[in-house]
């Protein structure tokens, strides 16, 4: 993915800061731009603003100063081009895994490229949203018939995730997607998102606890301060794609993860 | 664990599941005959005195023509209450302004006892059906839509933020979010106004009617006939039951969680 520095962002983030009706300061000015097709991962510790970012980001929470911009025009509300996968998951318990997925296309937000609206080149190349074809490339092959109440967290995880992208959307916002699975499901689905994400071109957010995740998915890694957020910092990661965990265990891999430890935790 | 032995055991649970309250209801007619047995039939009848009684009921077509006035009147006083409860819920769930406007209007004609004040509602309205199936309604209508409102209310705003992010419109997130979200709690609501419903019908027709089971038991109170009365009493139970029953019964087949 060559990202070219001229292009005007897609998503911006100009200097937003919120603060909850409790008191609670979650963000301070923070500013992030996404370029069309980028992938960004944002790493920071528990509590310092990540999904509060995420929500102001997708239009549901207004922040008390700054401002998101998106495609040029002020965001003041959700947009059907901003998908949001949300961290605890969000399903409808009364409706099948199947039926959860299709949410999205059944609230009339397709992935009709044709659309004015549209906002992803290469559109002949995307295929048609096919709820199957997601089930099984988030391994719930076989679970399509379930309700929520009979997954565990993981699998829970990855059909909030299986939604997100069912409408194959030009912004796409993930909150800890694999927050719940375990190290080899994890790096399967990382790789399958790598793989859809390069098919679909869309831009995306991720939150992530995970460093090596963040290094393995992203073309940016921002690097959050604890509350309020604030950006420390930010690590371009230029490793060739497609990529394989196998590249975990190269030395450029080990620069960067140490490069990124040390922006989290930074000497006194 | 052999097939026999799976066999013993989904046999040893329904038949605590289906024999044991038939049990309890035995129970309860065996110890009413023996106490019976030392009281003359105007103070309490015996079970078997009350069947026949019933069966006499039965024969000359009354018991069907009261039980039918009594079923019709809290049915609709149900449905009406019902219909307004849910209107007017919805309305204070989602509106602050209709909130503050009505709710204390609401909740203070709680207050009053419609059942204490059921002469004047027939004198306002008249005798008929009509005046009948309001006070069922009045009855009915405050514990429904303290429900309405509860599931409404309660309908997780992470699911609600769902349906921003993705725009879905208010008849969507109705249909599709609030209604099945709040369809346990709108069930119990209806189980407590279906047994209240009878209640109500019952009190109307104990203030003015020429019909109904609570005629018929004034009717019994009047003529000392106490097996009539227990005659009535018994199928205001079954009916409050059966109503209670198939609400759960429909709320089973519609909730799917
Ligand atoms: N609705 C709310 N009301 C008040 N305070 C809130 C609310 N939501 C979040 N906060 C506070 O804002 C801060 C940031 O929360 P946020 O959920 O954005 O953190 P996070 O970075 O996503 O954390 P985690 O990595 O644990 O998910 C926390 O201190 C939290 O207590
Ligand atoms: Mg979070």
């Amino acid at each position: 993915m060559t990202s070219h520095p001229q292009t005007p962002p897609i998503l911006s983030a100009e200097g937003i800061s919120v603060t909850y009706p409790n008191g609670t300061q979650a963000l301070r000015l923070f500013s992030l731009h996404a370029k069309r097709g980028e992938f960004i991962a944002i790493i920071g510790p528990s509590g310092c603003g990540k999904s509060t970012l995420l929500r102001v980001l997708a239009g549901l929470l207004s922040s008390n100063e700054g401002q998101v911009v998106f495609n040029g025009q002020r965001l003041r509300q959700p947009n059907p081009a901003i998908s949001l996968q949300f961290q605890d998951s969000a399903l409808l318990p009364w409706r099948t895994v199947e039926e959860n997925i299709r949410l999205p296309l059944e609230l009339g937000i397709t992935n009709d490229t044709t659309h004015p609206q549209s906002l992803i080149p290469n559109s002949q190349a995307r295929p048609t949203p096919n709820p199957q074809l997601l089930i099984s490339l988030v391994g719930l092959a076989g679970f399509e018939q379930a309700y929520p109440r009979e997954l565990s967290g993981g699998m829970a995880q990855r059909v909030a995730l299986a939604r997100a992208l069912i409408t194959q959307p030009p912004i796409l916002l993930l909150d800890e997607p694999f927050g719940a699975l375990d190290a080899l499901t994890r790096e399967r689905l990382t790789e399958a998102l790598e793989t859809i994400w390069r098919a679909l071109s869309m831009t995306t957010i991720l939150v992530t606890h995970s460093i090596q995740e963040a290094i393995f998915l992203a073309d940016r890694v921002v690097v959050c301060s604890p509350r309020p957020g604030h950006i420390m910092g930010e690590v371009a990661i230029r490793l060739p794609r497609p990529r394989h965990w196998a590249m975990s265990a190269t030395p450029e891999f080990g620069q960067l993860l140490q490069e990124i430890r040390a922006l989290l935790n930074p000497l006194p | 664990m052999s097939a026999t032995e799976k066999l013993r055991v989904t046999n040893q649970i329904n038949l605590s599941k289906y024999a044991l309250p038939w049990l309890g209801v035995s129970g309860v007619f065996v110890v009413w005959h023996m106490i019976s047995l030392s009281y003359p039939p105007f103070i309490l009848p015996s079970p078997l005195l009350v069947a026949e009684r019933f069966i006499d009921r039965l024969q000359d077509g009354t018991w069907f023509f009261h039980t039918t006035a009594t079923f019709t009147e809290a049915l609709a006083g149900l449905g009406c209450g019902v219909i307004l409860a849910l209107l007017l819920g919805y309305a204070i769930a989602k509106l602050d302004w209709i909130d503050r406007l009505l709710s204390p209007i609401v909740v203070a004609s709680q207050g009053i006892p419609f059942i204490a004040v059921a002469p004047l509602i027939f004198i306002w309205f008249g005798n008929g059906m009509g005046a009948k199936i309001l006070l069922c309604t009045l009855i009915v209508f405050f514990p429904i839509l303290i429900n309405v409102v509860v599931g409404i209310r309660n309908v997780s705003p992470t699911l609600r933020d769902l349906f921003r992010v993705y725009h879905a419109s208010p008849w969507q997130s109705l249909t599709k979010l609030e209604i099945p979200a709040a369809l346990p709690t709108l069930i119990g609501g209806l189980r407590v106004g279906g047994t209240l419903s009878v209640i109500g019908a019952i009190a109307a027709e104990f203030t003015s009617a020429s019909r109904g089971l609570g005629f018929m038991i004034q009717q019994g109170n009047n003529l000392y006939d106490t097996a009539l009365v227990f005659v009535g009493v018994l199928t205001v139970i079954a009916l409050a039951l059966m109503l209670y029953i198939s609400i759960g019964w429909l709320g089973h087949k519609l909730i799917k969680i």
